[in-house]
């Protein structure tokens, strides 16, 4: 790919999706950008190029955007924070919460749905009265095409395999061909919605519980800084944000503070729930 | 360091099984069948064992069962692989004793994916 293409292509990215790409990442652009020049008809991704240069059709910058973007995802990815959940912030909810008060979980980046249904399973499984009405999951992804992929729930045998235990998904799943199909009880507790982390995110309200995995990392730094801000504000008083690729939040992420002991899980500096997990009181 | 049994008839899924558990760090063995499996174990008992369920001589239900009734003081935990995906043939193999339970075909993240589940390999991918 030249290098002026290669400007065509992240400036694209880093204005409609917030994604900074490296110019190393030249033969990862080539790969992931052939099959959708070949889906519009285009002899090359050169051809594709020149085209997105004179007019930038929105569907095929949207598809490009979508080709660049990491939707690898797995059920339970992040082991360690699904443990802190199960054994130390479910509780501490099931304790709080008012008989009808909520917890309200977001997935952000949600790609094929993995992380949205790990979130299900693991409150139908280890929290059953918070999961009968009292909670509430919220997926997001900028991408339509994954979010419809995410709320068909049927996966591969390879895909349930990763991470699923076989009692899980012998449980709630139905065999549907090569597929296994996720039984609707589970469908139910998911809503899913397109969001773009460039846009507002006030309308979805607050939340106990936001997952931001695989999405700060491939950020431009200045939007990674917003996003945390946003998020912080996004987050009830005694909410938790969860972070995998923990090396690029910076300290003190959006005037939040880490829990101690463990590593991509912040609070509010004041939030009731720190002296309640580490067990202080 | 931890050591995986693997039973299983096709020496070719036998080279790949243990190549993905050494990458894990595990010491691995080779049986051909449940019986000579059985006969490892009676010597010196795996933290694991790996078995295909259709074999010659003694099959991997068969090996189950015949581990339960040696009684011994440590039983290794065991992942069924087989090809017999049917819902009602892998809960069989659950209620013999069988831990965990791969659909074939597999790949090292699946393997991967089981040895953390059972508490075999840490959240670093490091032998636990």
């Amino acid at each position: 790919m030249r290098l002026t293409d290669f400007d065509v292509y992240r400036d694209i990215l880093r204005e409609k999706a917030g994604i900074l790409i490296a110019l190393d990442k030249t033969s990862l652009l080539d790969s992931r950008l052939s099959p959708v020049a070949k889906r519009w008809g285009y002899a090359s991704v050169e051809l594709m190029t020149l085209s997105l240069k004179a007019v930038p059709e929105k569907q095929l910058v949207e598809d490009v955007v979508e080709a660049m973007s990491d939707h690898d995802t797995c059920f339970f990815q992040s082991g360690a924070h699904f443990n802190a959940l199960k054994n130390d912030i479910l509780p501490y909810f099931l304790n709080t919460l008012q008989p009808f008060g909520k917890i309200r979980i977001w997935s952000l980046g949600c790609a094929t749905g993995q992380e949205a249904w790990s979130l299900a399973l693991l409150l139908k499984e280890c929290a059953p009265r918070l999961a009968e009405g009292q909670c509430e999951i919220l997926a997001t992804d900028m991408s339509r095409q994954m979010l419809n992929r995410a709320r068909e729930a049927s996966y591969s045998q390879y895909e349930v395999q990763r991470g699923l235990p076989i009692r899980t998904i012998l449980k709630y799943f139905t065999r549907n061909g090569d597929n296994w199909q996720l039984n609707g009880t589970i469908q139910k507790m998911v809503r899913f919605e397109p969001f773009n982390l460039l846009k507002k995110m006030d309308k979805f309200g607050e939340f106990q519980v936001i997952f931001c995995h695989g999405v700060l990392g491939a950020l431009d730094p200045d939007v990674r800084e917003k996003t945390l801000k946003n998020l912080g504000l996004r987050l009830a008083h005694d909410g938790f944000l969860f972070v995998n690729d923990v090396a690029v939040v910076p300290e003190g992420p959006g005037q939040l503070t880490a829990l101690p002991g463990h590593a991509g899980i912040y609070v509010s500096p004041d939030s009731p729930a720190i002296a309640r997990i580490m067990k202080i009181e | 360091m931890k050591s995986c049994l693997i039973i299983e008839d096709s020496k070719v899924v036998r080279t790949v099984i243990k190549r993905i558990v050494e990458r894990f760090g595990f010491e691995s063995r080779e049986a051909e069948n449940g019986q000579e499996g059985f006969d490892f174990c009676c010597t010196s008992m795996p933290d694991i064992a790996i078995v295909d369920q259709y074999m010659p001589a003694v099959s991997g239900t068969q090996f189950l069962e015949k581990l339960k009734d040696l009684k011994p003081p440590r039983l290794p935990l065991i992942i069924f692989c087989s090809a017999d995906n049917n819902v009602e043939h892998i809960k069989t193999a659950l209620d013999k004793g069988a831990d965990e339970y791969i659909m074939k075909p597999f790949d090292g993240e699946i393997m991967r994916a089981k040895f953390t589940l059972l508490g075999l390999l840490n959240a670093e991918g490091k032998s636990a």
